[in-house]
């Protein structure tokens, strides 16, 4: 058995150990906390990217996994594996599997069901990150500090916090999900604390007024496109922006006519 | 008056100018806040489906200018409003640090002289970079003939800057307006820009046409367009389709947003699909077909270029088929070194938009669709013709020359 570590890096290595050798894989956590602890299992970090590539060599397969090829499937896993479905790491397998077996092209240009699936992890994922990045609202929260309440499904927290910092270098940032507040400060590490005092502070900011008049200022009436809007932003979404209603408000409209 | 009444004047004045917020642009770094960003981020949408990324607004809506197109002449009894340099920094710098915005869109109406708003507006983008140390993205429209100097200071202070053109001629802008000369205000600042940007390759510049205000045709628009793209390195054009105003309607209204959308459809054939421009086909009247978009009526007027076979088809072909796009063609041209392409599945999964594709390609020697399936409005059959009955249920041999 094959163990891999907490992220991306290993559990792509771990993948293509096991089907070099033909062996099965199992998480650190797993192998922890259950009773595959009492069966023989191989750290992967035991083995080095240069006994792998030797190997991969002799059977004539993977030479994608060392040109920019393997660093497009990379980026598709990162966000993959950031997926709340639990058998994301078999979807992200089967992919390496497929790839190491028959070439990568078939996963990358999703000419594959296996591909396909992977695609559809990593646009939920990214999807969710892009989403996020232009819908949340921050309210000043202190000195230097920014707060803000995001609606997340993925695991991408970290993602967000990457982001934002870039625009706000010189503020501590603050994003609550989940009665969490997940704090980013200066020396860019992430901490957890109690989320509700910081969700009051974000209740109680008044500039929602300003937007909202700015909002309907941009409204141009004569293009009233409800279906375009539904599709660029989700119907999940309506209800928790500040604009939200204002949509529900034109929908309503429509449907009194 | 108040900020927020201010503030819905002037947002709503700027209603109708179009851009976007993606920048490669990294010269402001190290910038006290904000970033930019190759891709963008829309910030919401408007119920009309229109993305906000920038804080859109006019300095003031007060102006001396008489243009027939414009929501916001001389002639018009509206509130007028304006903003001072520094309210505007503060309520910007407010939508940003909140993320309702990606960056500052700042145009205005002409008061008193374009060189004295020019002046006003220079100010807020020079407190935003230089007091606030903002590096985010900001595009400033220049006023027609302004002077070069602040030309100059926009651009480095700026990520875009922007003329609007209008219409493609003089002989258009004369029935608009009895004031702005078109060939020294407005093709001359173009050109005093273009000049500029020489010397500082990060910033562009675009321009805005108003479709459909004096009767201009498509044809028209496309050869004004070319020439700025040649000649002036223009980075892209935006078209608004013409907001009929209470004083100026002796304008047909008929099919605007439609020719809006062909409008921008022919650009983007000219930008990323690298079609010449003999190869647009336009109607007798001047105007593109609004039934059915460029790449089709081009496609439909030269079947004897079609179908092709998509395992050996170049990028050209492959570009001026139907359905394929430049990211789905580069995939095309990537994977059919490795994988035979047999199934519309695969083509699907790359991205092609396969109802529109089918009549014009061939699979493995194989057709799959007709074109008659294109305007059913259904999902086409895609039952397999041979070769021979694919050439006779769709090629007319009519248009072969």
């Amino acid at each position: 058995m094959i163990r891999y570590h907490n992220n991306m890096g290993s559990f792509f290595k771990a993948c293509v150990v096991a089907w070099l050798l033909g062996d099965s894989l199992c998480s650190e956590e797993e192998w922890n906390t259950t009773l595959l602890q009492f069966a023989p299992a191989t750290d992967v970090a035991q083995y080095s990217w240069e006994e792998i590539q030797h190997m991969l060599r002799k059977r004539n397969r993977g030479q994608w996994i060392f040109d920019g090829r393997g660093s497009r499937l990379k980026h598709l896993l990162l966000y993959a594996l950031r997926h709340r479905e639990d058998k994301k790491y078999s979807i992200c397998k089967n992919a390496i599997d497929y790839g190491l077996q028959h070439g990568i092209e078939g996963i990358l240009y999703k000419t594959t069901e296996e591909g396909k699936e992977l695609y559809r992890l990593y646009r939920n994922v990214f999807g969710e990150i892009h989403a996020m990045c232009g819908l949340v609202r921050f309210v000043p929260s202190g000195k230097n500090t920014l707060a803000a309440k995001v609606q997340l499904e993925h695991d991408t927290i970290d993602f967000l916090m990457a982001y934002f910092r870039q625009r706000y270098p010189d503020q501590v940032l603050i994003l609550v999900s989940g009665g969490i507040a997940y704090i980013c400060d200066e020396s860019d590490e992430i901490y957890e604390e109690e989320g509700s005092p910081f969700e009051e502070a974000i209740k109680s900011d008044d500039f929602g007024q300003f937007w909202e008049i700015y909002y309907k200022a941009q409204y141009i009436q004569e293009r009233k496109n409800l279906r375009l809007t539904a599709k660029v932003i989700r119907k999940k979404y309506w209800n928790w922006l500040q604009e939200g209603k204002l949509i529900l408000e034109e929908e309503q409209k429509d449907t009194r006519k | 008056m108040e900020l927020l009444e201010k503030l819905e004047i002037l947002g709503t004045a700027a209603k109708f100018d179009v851009c976007a917020a993606s920048s490669s642009n990294k010269r402001f770094q190290g910038a006290s806040f904000g970033a930019v960003s190759p891709s963008g981020v829309c910030h919401s949408f408007t119920p009309d489906g229109r993305c906000i990324s920038l804080f859109k607004v006019l300095m003031t809506n007060e102006c001396e200018q008489d243009c027939g197109y414009c929501q916001n002449n001389c002639y018009r009894d509206i509130p007028r409003a304006r903003f001072t340099p520094d309210e505007l920094v503060q309520l910007f710098v407010q939508f940003y640090t909140r993320n309702y915005v990606e960056g500052l869109f700042l145009s205005s109406g002409i008061r008193a002289s374009s060189n004295r708003t020019m002046e006003d507006m220079l100010q807020v983008v020079e407190r935003l970079r230089i007091k606030h140390r903002f590096g985010g993205y900001i595009h400033l429209k220049i006023l027609p003939g302004c002077e070069e100097s602040m030309i100059e200071k926009a651009v480095a202070l700026c990520n875009r800057v922007s003329v609007n053109i209008e219409v493609p001629s003089d002989r258009h802008m004369e029935k608009l307006s009895r004031k702005k000369d078109f060939q020294r205000d407005i093709l001359g600042t173009i050109g005093k820009i273009s000049k500029q940007l020489k010397h500082d390759r990060q910033v562009t510049q675009t321009t805005q046409y108003v479709v459909g205000a004096a009767g201009e045709t498509d044809r028209e628009i496309f050869d004004s367009v070319s020439q700025l793209y040649h000649t002036y390195n223009l980075k892209r054009a935006y078209y608004s389709a013409y907001q009929p105003i209470a004083h100026h309607s002796a304008v047909k209204r008929d099919n605007l947003l439609v020719r809006e959308n062909r409008l921008y459809q022919m650009d983007f054939l000219m930008r990323q699909y690298q079609f010449r421009s003999d190869e647009f086909i336009f109607e007798k009247d001047g105007n593109l077909n609004y039934k059915v978009d460029p790449k089709m009526a081009y496609a439909v007027n030269n079947m004897h270029l079609f179908p092709i076979d998509l395992q050996r088809a170049t990028e050209a072909q492959l570009l001026r088929t139907p359905g394929i796009g430049p990211a789905s063609c580069r995939r095309i041209l990537q994977i059919r070194k490795s994988v035979k392409l047999t199934d519309l599945k695969q083509l699907k999964h790359m991205g092609v938009v396969v109802k529109r594709a089918a009549p014009f390609i061939l699979l493995n020697g194989k057709s799959f669709g007709r074109l008659e399936d294109l305007t059913k409005g259904e999902r086409p059959l895609y039952e397999q013709l041979t070769i021979e009955q694919f050439m006779k249920e769709t090629i007319h041999y009519d248009s072969i020359p």
